[in-house]
């Protein structure tokens, strides 16, 4: 006690030191927390190395065995005739096929039953064919008809070509597709039959060859031909043909290959057309397209010409 | 005795006598005079020698510096750590600042005045003081006024400063000894304060609670939520189309968005050119767009066999098949920007370019699938 009379600290003083030491502890550990939370972490973020961008190389190896685009190459080959007894009728294990085929490409449209209510058939104009019923038919129900329209599809309708399934899967598929529809289908025409049997004979299936996709992009990159940019005049020359070209390119190395992808493909207005049409990621002004028909003949002239001078030596 | 002393206090009962009695007592130097009077006193303050205050100054610095980092800080910002340009001023445009200058010029003035009054000038928090504790308090709080002389160090004498309020003419003298407790801050104390606030908070949040679900609810202005104006999509008795939106006019464009030339997929397909160059960027370009975009549906090699088609039961395109391979490079944009069958327009989701490089590595894929003899390694 006598130590403590003998200090000249007093009661306040020591409250005050107290709420001090608060106050400056508590600054400190805020000030730790704000850099310790957010600034110093931000900045460790800011430091990481962004991520590499893609490299066309090791491409193959990073995604590993399991990307279907990059399995080793195969060599194609070709598969036998089918022998037309075996297809032209059906028998169970045929319909059983044909089954499992309508599954996998036939039902998203047609439906599962065939009724033409599956779950894309809302979005198709004309609708899917109702293959229970014998109305409305495009090519007609018999062997033959069928297998064409399998085969090559049917234009100006969302039915696409299913010519990548082979031809005796393709005699399932028909084979399936008659047995979901009740109806009488009526008597075949030998003719049809015949030329089908004989199709059959005489051609196989090919399987084509198969490389990995970078393989793929190696070979289509070597064999670009790179279409040089067209030349346009220097801006000293005031000619009307020249002035007309700097109004009506905004990118010579893509109008180049526009030029040269498009200038076979008829009249000079329908050739003007398409130019206008893909501007400007075509290299041409979209403001070209407001162009009368002398000035775009102008233009087509000018530039056609020139390829043909370039392609002279 | 007199480290036990906090204070000598003498009594005084007219204002006139406090001052008098502080101008005499002042130059001995005996300790440091304070004075607690129930009513302002003119003079008192020179009288006990008080200072004028530094809370002046203090806040001037503060507030110089408060404007002098919002500088600093909106420079970096908008200078130095992300560049930005804005409507074509220079970067470092100081009028622009002046508001944010101002609003923490202000936070930091009126921080420093609040903070520093409390803290550093009064000192405060004092639990306690021990005048409050002393006899002479109901007299100050009712009509006398008190000077008291303070111990600031041991050597403090209060044998004198008791005889100096005498003589000065004080009514009565009391010697106030520094509180016995030694520590103010208890934890019983500072649960108490805390519970004290909790309670405080449940009180007041359940009477507003209680407030908002028992009593009607009037609306305080009324004619703001009356506004007779069109909304864009609400409907509208005022055009004779009874909607509010206008039609834009005819032919209208929007900004940037060149609608297709062409109506049919068909069309584009005779119209169109792919205008990218087929190069190792551009390849790698169409597989990220065909990967994000296209291979869900149409798959890795884009033979139409989904990853899909459990989920959704589609049957997409397959790139691979003859027919699809002979359509021209246009026909493939204009699938992409108009859609086809159930598959969507992709005129808002991707830009042009990736179009085209997805369109180059579709042909890329169909090589890959149906490559020619001199490709097999």
């Amino acid at each position: 006690m006598s130590d403590e009379q003998s200090t000249p600290t007093t009661w306040g003083s020591e409250a005050k030191g107290l709420a001090n030491r608060f106050a400056l502890g508590s600054g400190v550990a805020v000030t730790f927390l704000l850099f310790g939370l957010i600034v110093v972490p931000a900045l460790l973020r800011e430091r990481r190395p962004l991520p590499r961008p893609p490299s066309d190389q090791p491409a193959a190896a990073s995604v590993g065995w399991l990307d279907q685009a990059e399995t080793p190459a195969s060599k194609g080959r070709d598969l036998p005739p089918v022998d037309p007894a075996t297809v032209m009728t059906p028998n169970p294990k045929l319909l059983a096929r044909g089954e499992v085929l309508f599954k996998q490409n036939c039902t998203s449209c047609h439906g599962e039953s065939g009724q033409g209510n599956g779950p894309a058939a809302g979005t198709l104009n004309p609708r899917p064919r109702n293959f229970t019923q014998p109305a409305d038919w495009k090519r007609g129900f018999h062997v033959a008809d069928i297998f064409t329209t399998i085969s090559t599809g049917v234009k100006g309708t969302g039915m696409a070509a299913f010519d990548f399934i082979m031809p005796a899967d393709r005699m399932a598929l028909v084979h399936y597709v008659r047995s979901l529809g009740g109806f009488d289908h009526g008597a075949e025409d030998p003719k049809a039959l015949q030329a089908l049997a004989d199709q059959f004979r005489s051609k196989g299936f090919h399987i084509p060859n198969r490389i990995p996709v970078s393989l793929a992009i190696k070979k289509m990159v070597t064999e670009q031909a790179m279409v040089p940019p067209l030349q346009l005049r220097p801006a000293e020359d005031k000619s009307a043909s020249a002035e007309l070209l700097r109004f009506a390119i905004v990118d010579p190395f893509r109008a180049a290959r526009t030029v040269a992808a498009t200038t076979n493909r008829g009249d000079l207005s329908t050739v003007a057309r398409a130019w206008a049409a893909g501007a400007p990621d075509n290299g041409f002004a979209p403001a070209a397209a407001g162009l009368n028909a002398a000035e775009w003949s102008e233009i087509v002239r000018a530039l056609v010409g020139r390829r043909e001078e370039a392609r002279q030596p | 005795m007199s480290s036990g002393t906090f204070a000598v206090l003498g009594l005084y009962s007219e204002a006139e006598k406090i001052v008098d009695a502080a101008n005499q007592i002042r130059p001995h130097k005996l300790g440091r005079l304070e004075a607690y009077t129930p009513y302002p006193v003119h003079g008192l303050d020179r009288a006990i020698g008080l200072e004028p205050s530094r809370l002046g100054r203090l806040v001037m610095l503060m507030g110089v510096m408060g404007a002098g980092l919002a500088l600093l800080f909106e420079w970096w910002v908008s200078a130095v750590d992300y560049p930005l340009v804005t409507s074509g001023k220079p970067l470092f445009s100081w009028q622009a600042f002046v508001p944010v200058m101002f609003e923490v010029t202000v936070l930091f003035a009126t921080f420093t005045a609040g903070m520093a009054m409390l803290f550093a000038l009064n000192k405060l928090p004092f639990f306690g003081h021990p005048v409050l504790h002393s006899k002479a308090i109901k007299d100050i709080t009712r009509d006398k006024l008190a000077l008291s002389i303070e111990a600031t160090s041991a050597a403090f004498d209060v044998e004198a400063a008791h005889q100096a309020l005498i003589d000065s003419g004080a009514e009565s003298v009391e010697i106030v000894p520094v509180p016995t407790w030694d520590r103010p801050l208890s934890l019983v104390g500072l649960l108490r304060t805390i519970a004290a606030i909790v309670a405080a908070c449940v009180v007041a949040g359940a009477g507003l609670y209680a407030a908002e679900k028992l009593m009607p609810i009037v609306p305080p202005m009324i004619h703001m939520e009356d506004q007779p104006k069109l909304n864009a999509f609400r409907e509208s008795s005022f055009f004779p189309d009874g909607r509010g939106m206008r039609p834009a006019v005819a032919g209208t464009v929007a900004r940037g968005h060149l609608p297709p030339a062409f109506a049919t997929p068909e069309e584009a397909g005779t119209l169109l050119s792919n205008p990218l160059p087929l190069i190792q960027a551009i390849a790698e370009r169409g597989r990220k767009v065909f990967g994000d975009h296209c291979a869900i549906c149409h798959g890795t090699v884009g033979n139409g066999v989904p990853l899909l088609s459990r989920a959704y039961g589609g049957k997409p395109g397959n790139f691979l098949s003859n027919e699809i391979r002979a359509r021209p490079d246009g026909h493939y944009f204009g699938v992409l920007m108009l859609g086809k069958n159930a598959m969507p327009s992709y005129a808002a989701d991707l830009d042009n370019d990736d179009r085209w490089a997805a369109v180059h590595y579709i042909r890329i894929l169909q090589r890959a699938q149906n490559a020619k003899d001199e490709d097999l390694p």
